[in-house]
């Protein structure tokens, strides 16, 4: 049966590699957003992960549950109201959010670049894309010879799979998907080490999605780059990525490898949304939903984040935080029951 | 009245002008965005049309409401054409076929209260003018699309609510007329993937419970697999292929098809399978290829492709499609 | 010094409500949104805009004025220290004198009070500057909203008519009108509102275009609404506000354009507005000793803050 997914030989095992270098780590960290005359809203709360070379990282969560924030928080570009309050990143052992601003610059964009959510519709539509991946080369890297800039842009848009003659044309002659893609391009100007796309499939359709889905899986085993993908869909990540961290509220609801995810989870949340999601292998059965919307983070509830909407809350969720608790080598989940039942 | 011809649509075309291509051309150029489309619909059926974006999925439900005047063609409700209708006419016909939008975020006045909203179809159809029957429907139908208690919601604006909330007061601006048609344009495309799941439940229970007929427009065949009687498959303002949900699911026919159901995700990395990736997006509709207008996207297609046209084939009752390769 | 408030505030109130409705207008405009689950739309109540402008503490103040003025000119005779029409008891002495606590402002050539002057004075530029904005208003945003909502052969006319009418330099045509015909008020206020619809017109149309292609309007078409209905509905209410900054916008500019009417012997002659105190401060000849009464007068305008000052490019 073409349509129907069938086994396949071992591609979906975990491609985790000990001896990869470990290039970006994430430790424990929180994010406040402060506001006059407010209590701090905690977007964010003591979340890690680790990245290794020619990994991808699949952040998954709701509308409002931090995955931008915590983005943009690796590379220090909050808004002035978002603040760091405790936790470390660490990129090839410097640790990002103490060093000084200069040394930041350098690694901004240059070894860590983002794709910003919603950029592709943001490109300036009075400039040709070819002229805006040339400006965002001499902006990073002002020393980059001016005769080469040209054959830099093609090669990019080689790169990223579109032909060199759309570098003429305006940003409304491109479709979303391509527009996504010059996005990428420009992203991958300075050649870096981890790319952070944030939800670049969003709003595009499924064939789309599938292109850029395989374009960064093709990028990073050609180039070896570390990708972060945010998604608010579970079912996106499953085809590319290596692990997965769920989120829920700002917090960490449970943080494991693809495997293990998607055949195994423990936390309540990540079972709901699997379960939320449409499968071709089973049809006709009726889908469920989880009811009820994620907390606001000024009315946060007291205990356990998702405890409010959980089918399988006890007492004690209501009123006690839960702790991360570690299953496994790779395997993080923060939910009382899994503790009970270890 | 057989059931066949509920909703018919014969030859459908929509052609926009877009244009003369350079300053003094002569001819006018066209977006062929819906192009010899047929089918029907049977009574309290359920058909899913999917297709690539900028297909021409949201045109054809736009002619089907009567929101744009097809080029050519026919449709007919209950045995009645309905292609060409005056204003009075077309506004009867309101009450019978109404349409869910896109997007829920931009498809309320964000001046009118939830109560004005669902209340506006009844006061503009001149229904029930009596107030208290009027609340007494405002009530019903924003419960039976799932917002309960009514109360809670009545005074409250579009902003003060969730996606998922205002797809619903979307869903009951449309109920309270009481359709037998209700044309869905991606309802849930712009929702959060865990309310997406309430949204298609409640249109599977409302088919059921109010024997309303849905045509549920999609570029995610994933997200209606479950729920639809019969799948439509379209491709650059054509319908390719076309069959009973099962039929399209389990032996898709057309190569286009196989390419939509090999990229739905599945949640799972143990099932992941080759995926047949369509290289570039929907050819642009002014040009449209010339022979089968798959044909420079199809990993299978051989040289006559290019010159001619395929016709329907029909592969069993309910399943046709248009692939040469299926030409015995 | 008032007027300067009062139109300091409507351009403040103006920009306020263009910060307030731009993102909107102009999210439409381009047909981007951001789309996906994480869409946030902008609040449109009008308590959110109030939360927005009661948070301007110059806005707020400025509104405080604006009841102030018309309260004024309402009540002119009981505020006024002396009455500006009588110039029974007036003494040599009276005339030009220095401001004192008895004259706040001083007296002019006829030593009368000119801040009793003053004080009636808001009573004209105010009523002038209402009606004449009234007509204006109604004029621009019909012709706005049919251009807009209708489109096609009427919009292509009504435009290219409003151009017609926006090239036309308003204060030379406006000058030949009131001097063709006698200058009464009922004259002023038709002259400057039948002149000063222009921008309205173009304003509201934009408006209304923007708000015609949002999705809400295809939904009510879909429900079975006519076109009176989502004009009524839909359109303005959100078209509203903007009309009513444009209102604001228009009475200072009419008030603005009666002074510069005055200012240049074209007022009518029976009245004491403010363009009329600044044409007897200069045509009878300030004396330095009564410098106050050309300042404040003159001082408004430069404080109105409107790009070309009608006024003095009158004199
Ligand atoms: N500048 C800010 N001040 C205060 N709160 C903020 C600010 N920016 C974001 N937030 C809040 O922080 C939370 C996390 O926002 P964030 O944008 O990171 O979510 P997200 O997961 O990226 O959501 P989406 O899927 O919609 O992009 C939200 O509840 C949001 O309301
Ligand atoms: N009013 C119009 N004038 C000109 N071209 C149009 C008009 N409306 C739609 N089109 C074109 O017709 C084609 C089909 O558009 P349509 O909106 O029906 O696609 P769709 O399948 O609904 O796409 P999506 O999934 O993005 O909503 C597109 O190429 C579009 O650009
Ligand atoms: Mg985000
Ligand atoms: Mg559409």
């Amino acid at each position: 049966m073409p349509g129907r997914p069938t086994v396949e030989k071992d591609r979906g095992e975990a491609q985790i590699n000990p001896t990869k270098r470990t290039v970006l780590e994430v430790q424990n960290l929180s994010i406040n957003y402060i506001s006059e005359g407010k209590p701090p809203a905690r977007a964010v709360e003591n979340v890690s992960f680790t990245l290794k070379e020619g990994e991808l990282i699949g952040l998954v969560g709701e509308s409002g549950c931090g995955k931008t924030t915590l983005m943009l928080s690796l590379l220090r570009l909050l808004p002035s109201a978002g603040q760091i309050v405790d936790g470390k990143v660490f990129f090839n052992g410097k640790d990002l959010t103490t060093i000084s601003e200069k040394e930041l610059n350098k690694i901004r964009w240059k070894e860590i670049s983002i794709v910003f959510q919603g950029a592709m519709n943001a490109l300036n539509p009075v400039r040709t894309v070819g002229d805006q991946i040339a400006e965002a080369i001499t902006k990073h890297m002002p020393d980059f010879p001016k005769d080469k800039i040209q054959g830099r842009v093609i090669e990019l848009l080689d790169l990223v799979g579109i032909a060199a003659d759309h570098k003429e044309h305006y940003p409304h002659q491109y479709s979303g998907g391509m527009r996504q893609r010059a996005m990428i391009a420009m992203a991958l100007a300075c050649n870096p080490q981890v790319i952070i796309a944030d939800e670049p499939t969003t709003a595009l359709d499924v064939m789309i999605q599938a292109q850029i889905l395989e374009l960064l899986d093709n990028l990073r085993k050609k180039l070896g780059l570390a990708i972060v993908f945010v998604t608010h869909d579970l079912g996106v990540v499953a085809e590319i990525c290596d692990k997965v961290l769920v989120m829920y509220g700002g917090v960490t609801a449970e943080y494991a490898d693809v495997d293990t995810i998607y055949n195994s989870a423990r936390h309540p949340y990540t079972q709901e949304l699997l379960k939320a999601f449409p499968d071709l292998t089973k049809p006709k059965k009726k889908l469920s939903s989880i009811p009820g919307y994620p907390p606001r983070l000024d009315a946060l509830p007291d205990g356990c984040r998702f405890a409010p909407r959980c089918p399988v809350a006890i007492a004690r969720c209501h009123t006690e935080q839960p702790m991360l608790h570690k299953l496994g080598d790779m395997h993080i989940a923060s939910c009382h029951l899994v503790e009970a039942s270890k | 009245m057989s059931k066949e011809n509920f909703l018919e649509v014969r030859g459908l075309k929509k052609y926009f002008d877009a244009g003369r291509p350079a300053l003094f051309s002569r001819e006018s150029r066209f977006v062929h965005a819906v192009d010899d489309v047929s089918f029907n619909l049977r009574r309290s059926e359920v058909i899913a049309l999917v297709g690539e974006s900028g297909c021409g999925k949201s045109t054809l439900s736009l002619l089907l409401m009567g929101l744009e005047e097809p080029t050519e063609g026919t449709i007919s409700f209950e045995g009645r054409d309905i292609t060409h209708l005056n204003d009075k006419e077309r506004k009867g016909l309101r009450r019978k076929i109404q349409m869910i939008f896109q997007d829920p975020y931009e498809s309320l006045n964000p001046t009118q209260t939830i109560e004005e909203i669902i209340n506006e179809p009844l006061l503009v159809h001149g229904i029930a003018p009596d107030k208290s029957e009027r609340d007494e429907r405002v009530k019903k139908a924003m419960e039976d699309a799932g917002l309960k208690p009514a109360e809670v919601y009545l005074y409250r604006f579009p902003h003060e609510l969730s996606g998922g909330q205002r797809q619903r007061v979307v869903i009951a601006a449309a109920l309270v007329l009481e359709p037998e048609i209700l044309l869905a344009d991606e309802p849930v495309s712009m929702l959060d993937v865990s309310i997406r799941a309430e949204i298609i439940n409640l249109l599977a229970e409302l088919r059921i419970t109010r024997q309303i007929a849905v045509i549920f427009i999609t570029h995610d065949l994933g997200s209606v697999g479950f729920f639809a009687d019969r799948v439509a498959v379209m491709y650059l303002g054509r319908i390719v292929e076309i069959g009973t949900m099962l039929e399209v699911l389990e032996k898709p026919q057309h190569p286009y098809t196989k390419a939509l159901l090999s990229v739905i995700p599945v949640p799972n990395p143990r099932l992941r399978r080759e995926r047949i990736i369509l290289q570039g997006e929907t050819p642009n509709p002014i040009d449209v290829p010339s022979g089968c207008r798959f044909h420079p996207r199809c990993p299978v297609a051989i040289s006559t492709c290019k010159h001619s046209d395929p016709p329907s084939i029909t592969l069993s009752k309910t399943h046709q499609a248009s692939c040469l390769l299926l030409v015995k | 010094m008032l007027i300067a408030v009062a139109v300091i505030f409507a351009n403040l109130l103006a920009d306020l409500t263009y910060n307030y409705l731009d993102p909107r207008v102009n999210g439409v405009a381009n047909g981007e949104h951001n789309t996906g689950p994480n869409h946030k739309t902008n609040g449109c109540s009008f308590l959110e805009f109030w939360q927005t402008f009661s948070k301007t503490v110059s806005a707020l103040s400025a509104l405080a004025c604006l009841p102030v003025i018309i309260f004024l000119a309402i009540f002119a005779p009981w505020i006024a220290p002396y009455d500006s029409s009588s110039s029974a008891v007036f003494q040599v002495g009276d005339i030009y004198n220095p401001p004192s606590a008895s004259h706040w402002f001083g007296t002019d050539d006829a030593g009368q009070d000119v801040f009793s002057n003053f004080i009636f004075g808001a009573r004209i530029s105010l009523i002038v500057g209402f009606f004449a904005a009234f007509i204006s208003i109604i004029i621009g945003g019909v012709l706005g909203l049919v251009a807009g909502f209708f489109g096609g052969r009427w919009e292509n006319f009504i435009m290219r008519f409003t151009d017609i009418f926006l090239v036309i330099p308003d204060l030379p045509l406006m000058v030949v009108i009131v001097a063709l015909t006698k200058p009464s008020l009922l004259n002023i206020i038709f002259v400057i509102g039948l002149l000063g619809w222009t921008t309205t017109a173009r304003v509201v149309r934009s408006q209304t275009l923007a708000v015609k292609s949002r999705k809400f309007v295809l939904r009510a078409r879909a429900v079975g609404a006519g076109n009176g209905h989502i004009i009524s509905r839909h359109i303005l209410p959100l078209v509203m506000p903007i009309l009513v900054v444009q209102a604001v916008l228009v009475v200072s500019l009419a008030i603005l354009n009666e002074s510069a009417l005055s200012f240049i012997g074209l007022g009518d002659p029976t009245t004491l507005s403010w363009g009329q105190m600044l044409n007897y401060a200069f045509g009878r000849g300030p004396c330095p000793l009564g410098m106050v009464g050309v300042v404040l007068p003159r001082d408004r305008h430069c404080m109105g803050g409107v790009g070309v000052d009608p006024a003095r490019a009158g004199a």
